[in-house]
């Protein structure tokens, strides 16, 4: 290998591991120099090449990702969602037997929705990360800033025609269900209720309503607490 | 979360950096490249299913980008922008952290050939092969030697001849 083809393949690749290169480079202290004035070129160009990225890049490339898999969804879907509504008005009617009368408030449609939603979560065990929770927060303008346990379900889900967002959180003492609804909501809210197995709590905030339910012997003090801590909503 | 979004969501993590700074340095604009970003990731959730192995993703993205690339110039190729304008918004655009000699050689680095820049590119920032950046562009890899051969080359020379970096060629 001649001096020329020596520096054509150093200079195409200054960290190269051929055999022949490397040969000369233990032989020759300037080509060794030459080696090293190279690897600092490199940094350099490293260092050049890496302009600013925007910082919230990634989490509006996944919002985006979001907002056109939940347009598809509802292209697609419709009859799915006119289904899940006709199960989902069966079990209110069937679950009002059970309950204290509250006619058409929350407390009513969020234990429909709690005891709908235990027959789905036994088969399905996975964790939701605290992205996917706040890309669905981010639609109703809120945003979840830590939490301190896991999270097993986020979905939308309607609260007589008002689309609220379905959360369960993992909390020592056993599921929480909380539902973010919009303002608007025209629903009845009182203040806590229960019945044989859960209770539930009202809490307003000036952006939203959320509805909190657990097991009867559950307490929601803590969890209540952490929410009005990590829950913001933009003005 | 399904499987999908999960993977989904990795690749945005690992990789949007990445391809905005790749894209940063096809077209030299940042709202441009921050498009080109977009277009490629929504396009490559699309086909998500035809990404087999992860130790392939990245080239897989690169080369939906370019492709998106090659579009947005069959779209603009009647309105293009005076270049010297597209380096204003690029000069601007630096962080403090850029030193002078960073800078000087982030302009160099755009003075270059895009057939030498865009090899070095994938080499120097993205870490890629020289049988990796030869798939990539569809070159053979004998070219792409060549190619990231002359674009150093010809760094080092116009360092050498500048005032301001000259002194700082460490031996």
């Amino acid at each position: 290998m001649d001096e020329l083809e020596f520096r054509r393949r150093l200079l195409s690749n200054p960290t190269t591991n051929d055999e022949a290169v490397v040969q000369q480079l233990a032989a020759d202290p300037d080509k060794q120099r030459l080696q090293h004035e190279l690897l600092i070129l490199d940094q350099q160009i490293k260092a050049s090449l890496a302009v600013p990225v925007p910082a919230d890049l990634a989490d509006r490339l996944l919002l985006s990702q979001g907002l056109l898999q939940h347009k598809k969804i509802r292209q697609r879907r419709w009859w799915l969602g006119m289904a899940a509504s006709l199960v989902l008005v069966a079990g209110l009617v069937q679950q009002r037997d059970h309950l204290y009368p509250w006619p058409d408030d929350i407390a009513g449609h969020a234990l429909a929705h709690v005891y709908h939603e235990a027959k789905h979560l036994d088969d399905n065990n996975s964790l939701i990360d605290l992205t996917r929770v706040n890309l669905l927060l981010a639609d109703l303008g809120g945003e979840l800033r830590s939490w301190p346990g896991t999270i097993r379900y986020a979905s939308f889900c309607y609260f007589q025609g008002t689309r609220s967002l379905h959360l369960i959180f993992n909390t020592p003492q056993g599921p929480v269900t909380v539902f973010v609804l919009p303002k608007n909501h025209g629903l009845e809210s009182g203040s806590d209720f229960y019945d044989a197995q859960f209770h539930g709590h009202n809490m307003q905030l000036a952006k939203a309503d959320l509805v909190l339910v657990a097991g009867k012997n559950q307490s929601l003090s803590g969890i209540a607490t952490t929410l009005q801590q990590q829950l913001q909503f933009q003005i | 979360m399904s499987n999908k979004q999960i993977r989904y969501e990795a690749l945005v993590r690992a990789f949007h950096a990445d391809l905005f700074r790749y894209a940063f340095w096809l077209c030299h604009q940042r709202t441009v490249a921050e498009d080109l970003v977009q277009e490629t990731f929504l396009r490559a959730w699309k086909s998500l299913d035809s990404l087999q192995e992860a130790a392939a993703a990245k080239g897989w993205l690169i080369t939906i980008l370019r492709r998106e690339n090659a579009r947005r110039f069959e779209r603009k190729q009647f309105d293009y922008q005076d270049v010297d304008q597209d380096w204003l918004e690029d000069e601007h655009s630096e962080g403090p952290e850029q030193t002078a000699e960073n800078q000087q050689l982030h302009q160099y680095i755009a003075r270059l050939a895009e057939e030498y820049r865009e090899p070095l590119v994938l080499q120097v920032l993205l870490g890629m092969t020289g049988d990796e950046i030869a798939q990539t562009l569809e070159l053979n890899l004998n070219t792409v030697n060549t190619r990231l051969f002359r674009a150093r080359q010809q760094l080092r020379e116009l360092l050498l001849q500048s005032p301001a970096t000259g002194a700082s060629q460490h031996g």
